[in-house]
């Protein structure tokens, strides 16, 4: 195990800014907190070699745990080891070890060629010339960097500067890699060659990556195992297909009528459909394939209601994500190991 | 060691890139100390020359000592502070303690590298123009290189208190660069950068006994100008030299309080 967590937990204390002048001015004497658990006795392990997605809708505790493995926030519980050392007790000799792509965020310098943030890079971790050269070309290959490399960082698009800052983060040949959402804002193109890459380094060095993302798209080409996070405490660890045979038999069917009246469709709930939204012509209709087949529900609708067309679609990962992240509470915690 | 001469490469390349604001700093720099000469040359009136504290000033001790202050503001330049405040309240300061990197002297090296460019632009200019026209005096060789020592002193004894001064980020959430023109401002007044001490009324003296502060010019600048004897001489490198641990550790202790802060309250 190259990382494990155990009963992590991190709890904020949030400044509560009361309302209104008064409340302002009582802000001035004694300030009122507000108790955040921003990660909730989280555990998991992860084997050397992985590529695990790390999925949950914003403010689930993704960048949190990442700060903690990377050593830059401290546990309030809980045990972590990453490499066998403890992050935040052994900051630089982790960091060592580490690489890092936050994608909001660029350790680029700015005005001056790429190459330079490169050749820094190279001195900080000390890279051997050999290993330089050697990376330098794959990733060039890979990411498409030799245009790059003369060009000062601001000159560059946004996918281009990611592009880059994902090769200076693995330059060093890190054995695990954090990366939070390194694939926002970016187009198609840009994100399967970094998608590409990942899974290049994971093959050629058994790099260990956690992904942090919002794209299901990442999540399906890359990733072997899903953890899903949200409000701090994990909601399902195990492999994506059984993600997928779980919570994959939601269906919808969009139809469209030819009157915008609304229809009497409360029938459909008897059978055991489990969302339906009438929105003037159009009607969706969402259920569970386990629970009732799409033929009688649209044998109802035939008979009793007059249609224009109907589509029906399979779920997508987004959609058992949605039912993950509604349907459980904490009580129903479910492990796909 | 090679991070950091990286580092300072890479400051250097990048100011660089800035020709525009090198060209105005180069002629506000000139502009600021011909202002000052010729104050200095209309107050010492026909004599040209004035009794202080320290024996008979003329015109020339005057436009030396002017000099010599805008060539020693020029290796106090330093953009830590802008980098350091932006850093903590933009959280990018994570990323720089996830390299295993020391994150002081990695600002040193910045402020070495900014200093090395803006000697070209604005440091030769400034000492030619003082050769040229103002025939500023020369000290001895043995003056002279114990110029060089307090000087390089003056700049690290700034540069602790600018980088200590900049970590308040980390407990100020809005820019506080007030802070760090409250130091400077305080500190051109009180390190007789402007006015020697020599014209002060014996109250500030005193006062300047206490801080730091006369040692980044006016001592300096003074053991430049061979006012001060061997013995002063000493004893002035080990009051700077005290400062400058002094200022270390408490910038070390600053910075630990900060990290602190970041790592548990997540900045």
């Amino acid at each position: 195990m190259v990382i494990r967590v155990e009963n992590l937990t991190k709890v904020f204390k949030q400044r509560k800014g009361r309302v209104g002048i008064l409340g302002a001015f009582r802000d001035l004497g004694k300030r009122e907190y507000k108790i955040i658990k921003a990660v909730d006795n989280v555990s998991f392990s992860i084997r050397e070699g992985e590529i695990v997605g790390y999925i949950g809708p914003n403010g689930a505790g993704k960048s949190t745990t990442m700060k903690m493995l990377g050593g830059i926030l401290v546990p309030t519980s809980g045990i972590i080891e990453v490499n066998g050392l403890v992050p935040h007790k052994n900051r630089k000799e982790n960091a060592k070890h580490i690489g890092v792509v936050f994608g909001q965020r660029t350790s680029l310098w700015w005005d001056i060629p790429l190459s330079e943030s490169f050749s820094l890079q190279r001195q900080i971790y000390r890279i051997p010339e050999k290993t330089y050269q050697e990376n330098m070309r794959i990733f060039s290959d890979i990411l498409d960097l030799d245009k790059l490399l003369h060009a000062p960082v601001r000159q560059l698009s946004l996918g281009q500067r990611m592009r880059a800052d994902i090769a200076c983060a693995l330059l060093h040949n890190p054995s695990i890699v954090y990366l939070d959402e390194p694939t926002i804002g970016l187009d198609v193109v840009v994100k399967e060659s970094i998608r590409t890459f990942i899974r290049e380094m994971n093959n050629l060095r058994s790099t260990t990556v956690l992904l942090a993302t919002h794209d299901m798209s990442d999540v399906e080409k890359l990733c072997s195992r899903v953890i899903v996070i949200n409000q701090g405490q994990i909601m399902y660890d195990g492999s994506l297909d059984k993600l997928r045979n779980t919570y994959g038999n939601e269906e919808i069917i969009v139809l469209q009528t030819i009157s915008p009246e609304p229809v009497e469709l409360s029938y459909l709930k008897t059978i055991g459909v489990s969302a339906i939204e009438q929105n003037n012509n159009n009607i969706s209709i969402r259920y569970n394939r386990n629970n009732v087949n799409s033929t009688a529900i649209l044998g109802w609708l035939m008979q009793n209601v007059k249609l224009v067309d109907f589509k029906v679609k399979e779920a997508q990962i987004e959609d058992m994500i949605r039912v993950l992240y509604k349907g459980f509470s904490n009580k129903n915690q479910i492990s796909g190991n | 060691m090679r991070p950091y001469i990286e580092q300072l490469k890479n400051v250097f390349k990048q100011e660089i890139t800035y020709r525009a604001d090198s060209l105005l700093n180069m002629i506000s720099g000139i502009l600021f100390l011909l202002v000052q000469i010729y104050i200095w040359r209309a107050l010492m009136g026909a004599t040209g020359q004035v009794s202080t504290s320290a024996g008979v000033i003329d015109t020339r001790d005057m436009a030396t000592y002017v000099v010599i202050s805008s060539v020693i503001s020029v290796l106090l330049s330093t953009t830590i502070f802008e980098i350091i405040d932006d850093r903590i309240r933009t959280g990018q300061i994570a990323m720089d303690i996830l390299k295993p990197v020391n994150f002081q002297a990695l600002m040193f090296s910045t402020t070495i590298g900014t200093v090395l460019r803006r000697s070209f632009s604005e440091l030769l200019p400034v000492l030619l123009i003082g050769i040229i026209f103002f025939h500023i005096k020369f000290p001895s060789l043995e003056n002279f290189l114990f110029f060089l020592i307090a000087v390089s002193c003056s700049v690290l004894i700034n540069f602790f208190i600018t980088y200590g001064i900049a970590l308040f980020a980390f407990w100020y959430p809005a820019p506080s660069w007030h802070w760090s023109r409250l130091y400077r401002d305080l500190m051109r007044f009180l390190s007789g950068s402007l006015i020697p001490l020599w014209f002060f009324p014996s109250i500030l003296v005193q006062l300047s006994q206490f801080l730091p502060f006369k040692h980044i010019f006016f001592t300096t600048i003074s053991i430049y100008l061979g006012r001060v004897d061997r013995g002063e001489i000493v004893l002035i490198l080990l009051q700077q030299i005290f400062w400058i641990v002094s200022l270390y550790g408490l910038a070390e202790l600053i910075w630990r309080q900060g990290i602190r802060k970041l790592v548990i309250q997540g900045g």
